[in-house]
């Protein structure tokens, strides 16, 4: 009996210990921003390759980047305390605001041309497509499904319409996919996979962000734990000025942007430039849609509560 | 080191308890370490509402297919093996070749070959049935005591006979070793499959349960999730594996 | 019948080269109990297996019954000393009745448990072979053996790895079964006591798998361990049994 309690108590112990881990406070001052990969993601790039940040932060701070392959490790990252900030589609960041997380949105980085690509001849609208069609995209709750599912509903009365034909799949393996015109008959995806799709013979968009959304939207936005907004305001405004200064250069000297991250993106300059000159691709810090994606979600219970925009934003 | 069914629900339980303790105690955040009373309402609706039990008989009909048609390709293989040393080691280089290949690692091509619907999947959890299948078949196999086939010789068993009533016994406890294997090998392979590339037509299982629960941030759901999974693993390994070994092989002798 | 086995002019050598027997002639003679006596490695489980066919010698002929064979058949039932020859799932029941089974006889259950009695196994049918000592594995060994109704037994070395009281009583029993049913035993042995105590007729081996002595034996069925006819015999086969390498 002695040592059945010395025992459990043993377990006890440990698992305290390992309870406790993970939580090692930062001794230096240090701001951890994650990203994705996309072309939408270009101001960031920028400030990361000419080290902008570094150079405007004040004294003793220092940055460190990561990315991220998608939203909901960004979130966990977030949550376990190893990222102050990350960027991402507006309903990803609305699934966490509504489960509770406390985080803001400071910025957005871009809309983009987003939509649904096909190679199957008789798939004109959403109706056509058949029990068998496979639709390729990030995951449910992405900006992509839940675009989709807006859609659906504007054309079929059904939002869930093809909750059972996705399948999940990261934008490169999508493409693949999508390319072998094997099952899967499309994919919803964004620059510049989706500008590789619709340069090649025979593929063509049937659906565009836009037009699901009925409206134009920001793509990508960036969200700041409110940790990390309350303790340090003055470096979450640093951080938007520099992104507002790389979005302007962005639109303003394409040429010199795209010298800067042809490298970083492994695409050749001319093709690099017409991707992010490509229509519908306008970089701006102005978040837009946002009301427009609560509405919607709140309606069909992918988020709970009826969130207002001015409690999502900073300042 | 053996325990059985009560003991370890035991311990599960216990386990339960102490996570409550550590939380009340704790201060998290409820998305970290959600309270087990979200987790075992989030469980209940998930058995009532989502049909998680539908899922995860999918899930398991899946592997049941795989476990069936690895261990008769495996005999196959293995038969064909023992008819020429050519095959024989073909076979040998095509397990050492395969056997230590994740069945995840191979996703990436078979969605190439063939597609993200459920015969990729049984693709994927066939491979990870196949070659562990194979090694403990070829074992039993080739262990066969010579004086077995020498009886055999004597008495003038048929070929088919003697695979029926000497090889198939005599390899029992290799393909038990290797059904339990194969088992945790396709168990994992096809949570890790779903978790990836999401419902097999259209029906997903209980990774692809996990999978939606994560990109909704439904922690609670992440852990009834994990919860169906141990307890899945527990009672297949307790009630079908130990009751099918407690009344063969080791009723008989041939482990202990 | 005098000449029940048969071989002539047998030679056979394993590939790796090692046992080889060369221009082997024997006759056994029907419903002895044939013994071949001498050291380790002289080539005598290599006759049994050539008697039983499960190999086929190079050159030469055997003849069972006075027709030429080549093929194992379950009128040549062989034995070997190995303890794990029953099958572990079958009970000793369904193992002695096996032989029933495979030659397609009626009645199986209750020839199986007839077989079972005869050596003293009949408590012992719904047991498993890992349940059963050393000695009543034997016991049930022999009794599948017998329960083909075979006209040859072929033994090797069977009582090798028992104790001398299990031993003994084997003896005594195997002995008994093959004065009532009458069929032909030969066995292998090297151990001079057992030849003596069972056997009609013993092949002293050498070495080279050549016979040394061919000699009747007539206190098979003898087991007074004591006499002074058994001392002498005894003394005699020691001095002719070369002794092994060492």
């Amino acid at each position: 009996m002695r040592s059945t309690i010395r025992s459990v108590l043993l377990i006890f112990i440990i698992i305290i210990i390992f309870s406790g881990c993970g939580k090692e406070g930062k001794s230096e001052k240090k701001i951890i921003i994650a990203e994705q990969y996309g072309l939408a993601y270009a101001p960031v790039q920028i400030i990361r390759l000419e080290k902008i940040l570094e150079t405007r932060l004040p004294k003793g701070w220092s940055v460190e980047w990561k990315k991220l392959s998608n939203t909901a490790a960004i979130r966990e990252a977030m949550l376990s305390g190893n990222l102050d900030v990350g960027f991402m589609g507006l309903p990803p960041f609305l699934i966490g605001y509504d489960k509770g997380m406390n985080w803001k949105m400071f910025t957005a980085l871009c809309e983009a041309p987003v939509g649904l690509v096909t190679w199957k001849d008789d798939i004109m609208t959403l109706s056509d497509f058949k029990n068998e069609d496979r639709i390729a995209l990030p995951q449910p709750g992405s900006i992509q499904h839940i675009l989709l599912s807006m859609a659906a509903e504007r054309e079929t009365g059904n939002p869930g319409l093809f909750d059972n034909r996705i399948v999940t799949m990261a934008h490169p393996d999508g493409m693949n996919a999508l390319l072998s015109k094997n099952d899967i008959t499309a994919h919803f995806t964004s620059p510049p996979f989706i500008m590789k799709e619709l340069e090649e013979q025979g593929f063509r968009m049937i659906l565009s962000g836009n037009d699901a959304m009925g409206g134009s939207f920001s793509f990508i936005g960036g969200a700041v734990t409110d940790d990390f907004n309350n303790k340090y305001p003055e470096i979450i405004s640093i951080l938007s000025d520099v992104i507002g200064e790389a979005v302007d250069f962005i639109e303003t000297d394409p040429e010199k942007a795209v010298s800067i991250l042809a490298e970083n993106y492994n695409f050749p300059e001319d093709e690099l430039y017409k991707y992010l000159t490509w229509e519908g691709m306008n970089f701006s810090t102005e978040i837009s849609g946002m009301n427009n994606f609560i509405e919607f979600m709140h309606k069909n219970s992918y988020i709970k509560s009826d969130i207002r925009t001015g409690e999502l934003y900073t300042k | 080191m053996k325990s059985g069914l009560g003991v370890k629900l035991l311990w599960f339980v216990f386990f339960l308890i102490l996570w409550e303790i550590i939380r009340i105690t704790g201060d998290f955040s409820p998305l970290v370490y959600p309270s087990l009373k979200s987790i075992l309402y989030s469980l209940i609706t998930s058995v009532t509402n989502e049909g998680i039990i539908n899922q995860l008989v999918f899930s398991l009909g899946l592997i049941t297919v795989a476990l069936i048609t690895g261990t008769v390709l495996a005999f196959l293989l293995v038969l064909g093996s023992h008819t020429s040393p050519i095959l024989d080691s073909l076979l040998n280089s095509l397990i050492s070749f395969f056997h230590p290949l994740p069945g995840i690692a191979i996703l990436p091509v078979v969605i190439l070959w063939s597609g993200t619907g459920i015969k990729s999947i049984l693709i994927i959890i066939i491979h990870s049935v196949l070659w562990p299948m194979a090694t403990n078949v070829y074992a039993g196999y080739s262990g066969i005591p010579e004086n077995y086939t020498l009886f055999a010789k004597n008495y003038r068993m048929s070929k088919i006979r003697f695979f029926a009533e000497i090889t198939l016994p005599h390899s029992m406890p290799y393909i038990f070793a290797g059904l339990k294997i194969s088992f945790a090998r396709s168990w994992r392979a096809l949570i890790s499959a779903e978790m990836i590339f999401g419902a097999a037509g259209g029906k997903g299982g209980i990774g692809w349960y996990i999978f939606s629960k994560r990109v909704f941030m439904d922690t609670p759901g992440i852990y009834a999730g994990l919860i169906v999974i141990i307890l899945t693993g527990i009672i297949i390994e307790e009630l079908f594996f130990n009751y099918i070994e407690k009344n063969t092989i080791r009723k008989w002798g041939m482990i202990n | 019948m005098k000449n029940f086995i048969e071989l002539s002019d047998i030679s056979f050598s394993y590939k790796s080269g090692s046992c080889v027997i060369r221009d082997f002639n024997l006759v056994v003679p029907e419903k002895s109990f044939f013994c071949f006596l001498g050291p380790s490695g002289c080539g005598k489980s290599t006759l049994l297996k050539i008697i039983s066919s499960m190999i086929l010698p190079d050159k030469g002929v055997l003849k069972i019954k006075g027709k030429k064979t080549d093929k194992p058949d379950p009128e040549r039932i062989i034995v070997f000393q190995d303890d794990n020859q029953l099958f572990p799932w079958l009970t000793t029941l369904q193992n002695v009745s096996l032989p029933l089974l495979l030659l397609k006889k009626s009645g199986r259950e209750e020839k199986g448990q007839e077989y079972l009695k005869q050596v003293y196994l009949e408590k012992y049918g719904n047991y498993y072979p890992y349940q059963l000592s050393g000695g009543m594995k034997k016991r049930a060994i022999i009794a599948r053996a017998l329960a083909g109704s075979p006209d040859i037994l072929l033994l090797d070395e069977p009582f090798s790895s028992l104790d001398a009281q299990t031993r003994i009583s084997l003896h005594k029993l195997i002995y008994s079964l093959w004065e009532k049913s009458g069929i032909t035993v030969i066995f292998v042995t090297h151990d001079i006591d057992e030849a003596l105590t069972l056997s009609t007729d013993i092949a002293v081996m050498k070495k080279n798998g050549q016979i040394s002595a061919l000699l009747k034996n007539h206190l098979s069925g003898n087991f007074d361990y004591a006499s002074p006819s058994f001392f002498q015999k005894r003394k005699v086969l020691y001095d002719m049994i070369e002794t092994p390498d060492m």
